[in-house]
């Protein structure tokens, strides 16, 4: 395991686009230290914001410390796995294609990013764009699972093509916008204009008092879905609380977005009687 | 005492203007241009290139290719996702940085060009209200000297006059248009097409003899007026034309029409490629190539040129000022849609697509574009194009020598194409293979001679000191990839690969003499019509960088 | 040794549209002046020059006099280092040192200048590593971004007075922002097929309250606030012929559906309809999802007739800002060169927010005014970084500046070249000179001494 301890104290971005266990793996300790990151507009070697420590060879990373302010943690890893305990910038898992990310703490923005493969925990709450494509892509995450325990912000799952987002705390508005696949599950409060252009897949919201579904989506039935608890119980062996009424619930069923394709189905909790 | 003078020592020179086919040469330049050898022989040059074993050519010329204006910068802004994922041009120390993609930025764009050996380029299709903004770019696109060609198969006054049998009215309009604009010849892109897609959902023409709505003129006149106005005003460049239908099955009739109807005028067809389709009306399943039937009357008809518009397989961006053919795209591969019609002018449309060789209709157009290359009889009138970035980058014109050059690698590349290539076009039965000399040919000494450019495309004394110096291989893809060193304006400004001076380049335009008094007419036009005042229109000397004027015959 | 291209300043900024006349007594006439203060950009102001004074600018609107008469000579120092006076000299020296000293410098602003100012401030960006963001991301960046997710169906403005049969406003008042835009392009005019004007046309209002602009209109759609989006997403659903439910329509956007049908079914009789849509758009809530919405119904319509939209840009040159910033970097704006190439990212290269967030350390900052506009960490941040400013007015913004350069007004001292919100690029025609320098001037001068020193 590599031991990273953030000892640095800048507002500025420190980006460490680049260092992943592949590419560290087989580099000697010195090698790694003088690793080169972006401090805004400097390069600078690792070692002069990490406390860096251990041995790469069994492709692990432990990051500790308050690294808000850096970015691009796990972008385009392929293998191994990276803990951060402490919050993370934007970009967590960028691009990813494999893997283990798990965030002790908050993320920020663009967590798993156009991801094509493997597993992004955050276990506090993330920023807007989890999941998502960036400006312009007409095509978005094609693989994965992100697993976000606490709240997110707006356009999660934005253009989606393959995949799973899970979000155990609320989402802000837009969540699976564009979509064009895969499966989006917030457990919490939702805000406006979910699903939005969503042309297939599936969005869960199920949490209380789901918001109004926008005109172009048309009321289908009310079920039970197999496939739903399957997730659940998939949910679960990851280490991701479903809430227990979620198992026996029921859950309306809408399809749509009619104006886009509409072959998307959106999935709202029947609120219990009594 | 500096004598000034650069000497090029003991290269393979290629110079096909003058005849010279790979002979050992030496070349003199000094101020700028090549010179005959300094007659005192005393006089030593300031600095020797030792070019023995190198293959010598002039700079490259892009006769057609989409770099600057408001319909490629808005396709900069509509492709963020593509340069996100394109390699990245890193700032230096003397150059800027860029994106790339499809569609380049404007440094990104020069230090390419010149990367690759080529010092010319013109842009295909600018609306004249946007000269301005296309000066801009220019400015900003280093290292190659530039012109653009001026659309006008849509412009209102030029149908007016057409419409009005006023022949001298509309000699006289594209005189002071291209002087307004400083740009370099008439472009007819879909004539009549666009007005009638400004005018009706969907609309377009579908024939050369259909009747434009509002105009009262068909697209075979605007083709064939604006055609003879260019040749009597003695433009160095004939008119420059994307005929009716492009991309449609069926279209060569339109385009062997198109060809008919120049006459004994002098005309340029762009991206032929695109306009050799056989096949039913619209129909895909008939889909074949036409290319030997229009390369038979291009041999025969000395007056007309062509540049190929070759296809490669991979993502691009098509922009185009044929409106309604953006839209068509667009909807064909449901990609998103960018459209702006020019008052008075233009119209343009742009869309993201992929060429892919599993397609049968994309294979085809890589077969037909290669065809023309390998039927045609005079290299020095089909010249190498891409139609940058329609049918993909200009950084393949690489791979499109190789493909000619190479029969080997083009059966390779034929094995990975859909099967359908081998019964609807001729390309599998094809053998014949370019050489240094005919690839110089379509790559600079042809095409600078069809754009009238007497100092440019050859080495000979008073040319232009435009040389590119390639390292010979077998693979000729490397080869052109890579030039050992360009010279500009007689300054080495790339050596192996790297920017050593990114001089601006020069500005080429024409100034044809007119009758002055047509302003009253066109002022009153724009008083009229135009959101734009009369005055602010035209762009004045002082504005262009480096201007130089291309005088008409 | 010729000067590398990359780092010389376009040189004509200094002769280009005509140099102001000499200092005259007697007045003198400018005929098709160019007015910046809108991105109607009109170019047919005859203005009135006397004793360094605009004394009359015909065909203005009230915000073009305005921007017309406001112009004095001043003796106002060119520049300011912590608020003494200093030559230009010095504060380009200082300037250059704080650029090249910091580690995320941003520059910001952009608009209210000449392209050839703009094209030299991109440059610096890139010499100094740094992030290069325009007005634009606080006004109609989301309108950038929308079209960079479906594109967009626009066309000039001449073509909406020659053509445009039925015009939306939507999201705007551009009675009051851009008081000639009626007249001069969008409901006035007599085009080609339009001969009888105003009577010719359909003018259709839709906003969340009465402007000025509603009166105008032959229709007003008064929807409820922040409902755009779902104002736009029934009328795409009635283009498709989506059967809508009507009370869910009714409490979404405040209006009846029969409206919304009657609206689209006269979007589909039109020959060439044209929605001109402003900050009511961007800057609500769903911002960018807003204006795509927008972009996507134009689209759709196509199908059925003719439609084009067209944001209504603010700043006289905002626009330019956009093409300058697009062909230099391949990006419109929030464009970052801390790793030595262009990277695009709205939300994270954008100025409110790399200030708000704390990540700036320093600033150069063209015509504009955060300092006023700015939230509250933003503006924050900027008091605590070294910042230079330039800017012809005196603003919060100049007068907290480690550096302040007062600069020529652009069109009333400085030539150069504009483009209007349509993309149209128009020439400026100054009237009086200044003493000051031109943004051009300064940029130019920090642009040399940043390459010196990061070499």
């Amino acid at each position: 395991m590599l031991s990273l301890r953030y000892k640095a104290d800048t507002s500025i971005p420190v980006e460490v686009e680049g260092l992943t266990p592949s590419a560290v793996r087989n580099m000697s300790l010195a090698e790694i230290q003088r690793f080169e990151i972006f401090h805004g507009n400097r390069k600078v070697p690792l070692a002069e914001f990490f406390d860096v420590s251990g041995d790469p060879a069994d492709a692990r990373f432990e990051f500790e410390g308050n690294l808000a302010g850096v970015h691009w943690i796990g972008a385009h890893m392929a293998e191994g796995e990276i803990h951060v305990r402490g919050d993370a910038g934007r970009h967590v898992g960028s691009e990813m294609t494999g893997g283990v990310i798990h965030v002790h703490g908050n993320a920020s923005d663009w967590v798993g990013g156009e991801m094509h493969g493997g597993l992004i925990h955050v276990h506090g709450n993330a920023g807007h764009l989890i999941g998502s494509a960036y400006r312009g892509s007409q095509t978005g995450m094609t693989a994965g699972t992100i697993l976000i325990d606490g709240s997110v912000g707006n356009e999660v799952g934005l253009t989606l093509r393959r995949g799973l987002l899970a979000i155990g705390g609320g989402c802000g508005d837009f969540v699976g916008a564009n979509m064009i696949a895969g499966t989006v599950l917030v457990f919490g409060p939702c805000g406006n204009r979910p699903a939005a252009g969503m042309r297939r897949g599936t969005v869960g919201l199920l949490g209380e008092n789901p918001p109004a579904l926008l005109v172009s989506f048309r009321k289908s039935c009310v079920c039970q879905p197999l496939f739903l608890l399957l997730i659940f119980r998939h949910l679960q062996s990851l280490g991701f609380a479903v809430p227990r009424e979620c198992w026996s619930a029921n859950y309306r069923l809408y399809h749509g977005d009619h104006v886009a394709v509409g072959r998307g189905e959106v999935l709202i909790r029947e609120r219990e009687a009594g | 005492m500096s004598s000034g003078f650069l000497k090029i020592a003991g290269g393979t020179v290629y110079d096909p203007a003058h005849g010279v086919n790979g002979e050992r040469r030496d070349i003199w330049i000094r101020e700028g241009k090549i010179v005959d050898p300094p007659s005192d022989p005393e006089v030593r040059p300031e600095r020797t290139v030792d070019a023995a074993d190198l293959v010598v050519m002039p700079g490259g010329v892009d006769m057609h290719c989409h770099i600057a204006g408001p319909k490629v910068n808005s396709a900069r802004k509509m492709r963020p996702e593509q340069k996100r994922k394109a390699e990245k041009v890193m700032r230096t120390p003397s150059t800027r940085s860029g994106t790339m993609g499809s569609v380049p930025s404007t440094f990104a764009t020069g230090y390419k060009y010149a990367g690759m050996g080529y010092t010319t380029a013109f842009d295909a299709a600018i609306p004249p209200l946007a000269a301005r903004h296309v000066h801009e770019e220019f400015e900003d696109t280093p290292c190659i000297d530039k012109g653009f060609f001026v659309l006008m198969g849509n412009n209102h006054f030029v149908m007016q006059s057409i419409q009005r049998n006023e022949p001298e009215r509309l000699r006289s309009f594209i005189a002071w248009l291209l002087g307004a604009a400083k740009g370099f010849t008439p472009k007819i892109v879909n004539p009549g097409g666009v007005e009638i897609w400004k005018q009706l959902p969907s609309g377009n023409v579908h024939g050369l003899d259909e009747n434009v709505a509002h105009f009262g003129v068909t697209p075979r006149q605007i083709v064939e007026q604006v055609a003879h106005a260019v040749d009597s005003l003695r433009l160095p460049h004939s008119v420059h034309i994307h005929a009716n239908n492009l991309g449609m099955p069926g279209n060569w009739r339109t385009t062997l029409e198109t060809m008919k109807t120049l006459g004994d005028s002098r005309g340029h067809l762009s991206h032929i490629q695109f306009h050799s389709y056989g096949g039913g009306e619209a129909d895909e399943n008939t889909f074949n190539s036409k290319a030997a039937e229009l390369v038979e009357y291009v041999d025969a008809h000395p007056n007309l040129t062509v540049d190929v518009g070759q296809v490669l397989f991979g993502e691009t961006t098509t922009m185009t000022a044929d409106g309604p053919l953006g839209y068509y795209l667009s909807n064909a591969f449901k990609s998103k849609w960018f459209s702006s019609d020019t008052e008075m002018e233009s119209g343009c449309g742009i869309a993201p697509i992929e060429y892919k060789n599993t397609s049968l209709v994309h294979s085809l157009q890589w077969a037909i574009g290669l065809e023309w290359y390998l039927l045609a009889k005079d290299p020095w009138r089909v010249v190498m194009s891409t139609d940058h970035p329609n049918g993909g980058s200009f950084l393949a014109y690489p791979q499109i020598i190789q493909l000619l050059m190479d029969r080997t690698y083009r059966e390779e590349m034929l094995k990975d194409v859909h099967p359908a290539v081998l019964e609807r076009s001729r390309l599998g039965d094809l053998t014949r293979e370019y050489s240094l000399y005919e690839i110089c040919i379509i790559t600079r000494s042809g095409p600078a001679r069809i754009l009238g450019l007497k100092n440019k495309g050859h080495l000979g004394p008073g040319a232009d000191a435009d040389i590119t110096i390639y390292t010979p291989n077998d693979d000729k893809t490397k080869m052109f990839e890579l030039p050992r060193m360009v010279i500009k304006s007689g300054v080495v400004i790339v050596e192996q690969g790297e920017i050593r001076e990114p001089l601006t380049g020069k500005l080429l335009y024409v100034a044809p003499e007119y009758d002055a008094s047509i302003e009253t007419d066109i002022s009153e036009w724009f008083e009229k019509y135009y959101s734009i005042r009369f005055r602010n229109y035209p762009v004045s000397l002082d504005y262009l960088h480096d201007p130089e004027e291309v005088s008409c015959a | 040794m010729s000067t590398p291209a990359a780092n010389t300043p376009p040189h004509r900024a200094g002769v280009r549209g005509g140099d102001p006349g000499p200092v005259d007594s007697s007045a003198t006439v400018i005929e098709d002046s160019t007015c910046t203060f809108c991105g109607c950009v009109c170019d047919d102001i005859d203005i009135t020059v006397k004793d360094n004074h605009i004394t009359e600018a015909k065909r203005a609107c009230v915000l073009g006099k305005a921007w017309f008469f406001n112009h004095h000579a001043d003796d106002r120092p060119s520049c300011l280092i912590e608020g003494r006076p200093a030559t230009v000299a010095e504060g380009v020296e200082r300037a250059a040192r704080i650029l090249t000293d910091a580690k995320y410098p941003i520059i910001y602003g952009l608009s209210d200048t000449t392209s050839e100012a703009q094209r030299v401030a991109v440059g610096i960006g890139d010499t100094i590593g740094g992030t290069v963001d325009t007005t634009t991301s606080v006004c109609h960046g989301p309108s950038g971004m929308a079209f960079q997710g479906v594109g967009e169906v626009t066309c000039t403005l001449g073509e909406v007075a020659n053509r445009g049969d039925l015009i939306i406003f939507w999201g705007g008042n551009p009675a009051e922002s851009h008081p000639r835009h009626f007249t001069k392009y969008s409901l006035m005019p007599k085009g080609m097929f339009v001969p009888n004007g105003r009577k010719d046309r359909t003018a259709v209002g839709v906003d969340v309250r009465k402007t000025k602009t509603a009166k105008a209109m032959d229709l007003f759609f008064q929807i409820k606030p922040r409902s755009d989006f779902e104002a736009l997403w029934t009328l795409r659903a009635l283009a498709k012929g989506i059967e809508v439910d009507a009370q869910q329509v009714k409490n979404d956007t405040g209006i009846e559906l029969a409206r919304w049908q009657d609206l689209m079914d006269r979007m589909k009789a039109a020959k060439f309809g044209v929605i001109l849509f402003g900050m009511g758009l961007t800057m609500t809530r769903g911002k960018h999802l807003n204006s795509e919405a927008l972009l996507s119904l134009a689209r759709d319509m196509n199908a059925f007739t003719r439609f084009v939209v067209k944001p209504m840009r603010g700043h006289g040159n905002v626009t330019g800002a956009d093409n300058v910033v697009t062909w230099q970097t391949g990006y419109p704006f929030g464009v970052n060169m801390s790793r030595g190439y262009p990277r695009f990212n709205p939300g994270e290269y954008t100025s409110s927010d790399t200030l708000a967030r704390g990540e700036a350390d320093a600033a150069l900052l063209v015509a504009c005014d955060p300092m006023a506009n700015f939230s509250q960490p933003a503006r924050e941040r900027l008091q605590a970084i070294p910042y230079i400013a330039l800017d012809p007015k005196d603003t919060p913004t100049t007068r907290a500046a480690t550096v302040a350069f007062t600069t020529a007004t652009y069109g009333i001292n400085v030539p150069g070249t504009v483009y209007r919100m349509d993309d149209v690029p128009i020439v400026l025609r100054p009237a009086f000179p200044s003493s000051h320098p031109s943004d051009f001037d300064v940029l130019s001068a920090i642009q040399r001494r940043v390459t010196e020193l990061k070499k």
